[in-house]
């Protein structure tokens, strides 16, 4: 078994907007095995958040090729993207990014729908790993009666409920409050004691400490 | 909208139903060219021969000699002047007259024994007696002869008789009796009732020959004889109440165009507002069945909320125009409008709804799942 999950090689990304490209990744290589934690630490504009849509699916580069999980992405339809991003990604946005019309259980049973899982087993996945979260007594409440810190967690379940092989997040940490900040770290640990790869982005080195590798990113290109 | 039409039309059958379809009406004109012997404009005459050699033709099933005349009728000092049909009794049949209760129309013994007995219009009922006075039983006289009255004919809305009059204004004696009396030399008119309507125009081919074969008329002479059946116009009638009612269905599919149009511009703004939220559906995984599905079920259940509130307030507006009261002679003879909500208008008033509701939809779904979810999620 291949143990490299993640494997981008040679990857560019220009955006085109008009007759203005923008080249905001150049001749990345990067891999990725089973059991990492990285950061992708650099300032902003450098190409952070691009990077981490082409790592989920959400994108496709410009130029080089993709292998997840040893499948080659490049090529896919969008829908055939929807699907690998439900098997294998689960992701943490910096603003939580909840539905905010649904609730906590069914915001977290949402990415199963996709997987055409039945309404019941949906509701009891959720409300396990919710509870494992410490959210038990949060399931029936709307997303906007919650905390910063406990709408992350409720993101956080969101992305666990699917048991993705990679946890991918954007600035976790970047709209909570320091003890939240530190609660959300914490849990990235232990996923990642869980064998889960975690790969964080942020612009912030006091959390990219927390990862076991650190990959740093300059105008577009990786520098270390 | 749809329901005041069905319900205009849906009333015009029955009318229509009650003249009686099976029927033709046969009355004699005039030979239109010199054919040995005879001239040109020489009316004919049916007689006693022609019924029975039309009785005996295929398809036919009855033919009876009928008379039309003008003359007063006289109870006491009452009196109207109205127009008499002596006709046989299968005429109530044909027809489908009903009297009152305890009441008859003329039976065969009142036509076998030539027996003189009247029934008489509802009008006619109205202008000779008083609403509490019942007319059955009562003498009434026609050009001085005693006539009992025997029936009273139920008011019914009709739109077309053989006499061209709603029956209301009709009055019937037994033709045996109109015979005896007055030893017609010409039979008015010849009252056919057939089996087939398909075989209709060869029924009347085969009458037109054999009847000119009877007065020595020329057998192509189409113009000797003319035809009015009852089908034929009830058909004429039942178009334009068809048409019309396209015209109000016209208006009524506008009116659903301009709310699909409606609910279709909500629909792109509330998927332009929800552009995030797609992009967050995408990347948990939402394909773009799911997206396109998902605003078209929004649509139709804004669409059928829609179609119920405006099925409530048409039947809010059914019951209102049901209170209405309509009266006046136009309204005898065409029948009461009677708005009706009917099974199949109901069914494709729900099919375009549905139909509506699914392209309103569509659209704005398929705008949805064209949201490219790393461009959405970036404005955050
Ligand atoms: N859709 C787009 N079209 C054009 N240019 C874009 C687009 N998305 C990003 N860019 C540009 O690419 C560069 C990298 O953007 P990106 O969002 O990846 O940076 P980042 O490292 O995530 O920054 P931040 O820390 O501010 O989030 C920026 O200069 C940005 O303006
Ligand atoms: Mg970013």
């Amino acid at each position: 078994m291949n143990d490299i999950i993640i494997k981008l090689q040679n990857i560019g990304k220009t955006y085109q907007t008009g007759k203005i490209s923008f080249e905001a990744l150049r001749n990345i290589n990067l891999e990725i095995k089973r059991g990492e934690y990285v950061a992708i630490l650099g300032p902003s504009g450098s190409g952070k958040s691009t990077l981490m849509q082409i790592i989920g699916c959400l994108s496709t580069p410009t130029t080089g090729n993709y292998t997840l999980a040893g499948k080659e992405v490049g090529g896919l339809s969008s829908d055939e993207l929807a699907k690998v991003r439900n098997l294998y990604i689960g992701f943490v946005f910096q603003k939580f990014n909840l539905m905010p019309h649904l609730t906590v259980v069914d915001n977290v049973a949402l990415p199963l729908v996709y997987r055409g899982v039945n309404d019941n087993e949906r509701t009891l996945l959720a409300k396990e790993i919710l509870a494992q979260l410490g959210l038990s007594n949060h399931f029936e409440h709307r997303s906007n009666e919650l905390s910063g810190g406990q709408q992350q967690r409720v993101a956080i379940a969101r992305a666990l409920v699917t048991n993705p092989e990679v946890i991918l997040a954007d600035e976790p940490t970047g709209n909570l409050d320091s003890k939240s900040g530190a609660e959300v770290v914490n849990l990235f640990n232990q996923l990642n004691a869980q064998g889960k790869i975690v790969v964080t982005i942020t612009h912030d080195t006091d959390l990219a400490k927390h990862a076991k590798r650190v990959v740093e990113i300059h105008d577009g290109k990786i520098s270390n | 909208m749809l329901a005041v039409g069905e319900g205009l039309r849906l009333n015009f059958a029955t009318t229509m139903a009650n003249a009686g379809s099976n029927l033709l009406t046969i009355a004699p004109g005039v030979a239109s060219k010199n054919y040995l012997g005879h001239s040109a404009n020489m009316q004919l005459k049916f007689t006693k021969r022609d019924i029975k050699t039309i009785t005996a033709l295929p398809n036919i099933t009855s033919a009876a000699p009928q008379y039309g005349f003008d003359t007063k009728l006289q109870y006491y000092d009452r009196y109207t002047y109205s127009n008499f049909q002596a006709v046989a009794p299968e005429y109530a049949a044909i027809h489908r007259i009903q009297v009152g209760a305890n009441q008859r129309f003329i039976s065969a013994v009142d036509f076998k024994e030539r027996k003189l007995v009247v029934v008489i219009g509802s009008k006619t009922a109205e202008k000779l007696f008083a609403p509490e006075e019942n007319p059955v039983g009562n003498i009434a006289y026609i050009e001085n002869r005693p006539f009992v009255i025997i029936g009273v004919m139920q008011k019914k809305a009709q739109t077309w008789s053989t006499g061209g009059m709603p029956d209301a204004y009709l009055n019937f004696i037994p033709s045996s009796t109109y015979e005896l009396l007055n030893n017609p030399q010409k039979i008015d008119t010849i009252a056919v009732t057939y089996e087939d309507l398909k075989l209709l125009p060869q029924t009347q081919n085969i009458i037109q020959k054999i009847i000119a074969l009877n007065h020595g008329f020329d057998p192509n002479d189409i113009s000797i004889l003319s035809f009015s059946d009852i089908a034929k116009n009830q058909e004429k009638t039942n178009k334009f109440f068809v048409g019309m009612q396209i015209f109000l269905g016209i208006i009524g599919g506008l009116t659903l165009l301009i709310a699909g149009v409606g609910i279709a511009n909500v629909m792109y703004a509330s998927v332009a507002q929800a552009t995030q939220q797609i992009g967050i559906q995408m990347a948990l995984g939402a394909t773009k069945k799911h997206i396109v599905s998902h605003y078209i079920l929004e649509s139709l259940v804004a669409t059928a909320i829609g179609g119920i509130i405006g099925m409530i307030m048409t039947l809010i507006f059914v019951f209102l125009l049901r209170l209405i009261p309509m009266k006046g002679e136009f309204f005898a003879v065409i029948g009461k409008p009677e708005p009706v909500l009917s099974f199949l208008v109901l069914t494709i008033v729900i099919v375009v709804l549905g139909i509506t509701g699914f392209i309103a939809g569509l659209f704005p779904a398929l705008k949805a799942a064209k949201v490219d979810p790393a461009e959405a999620l970036v404005y955050e």
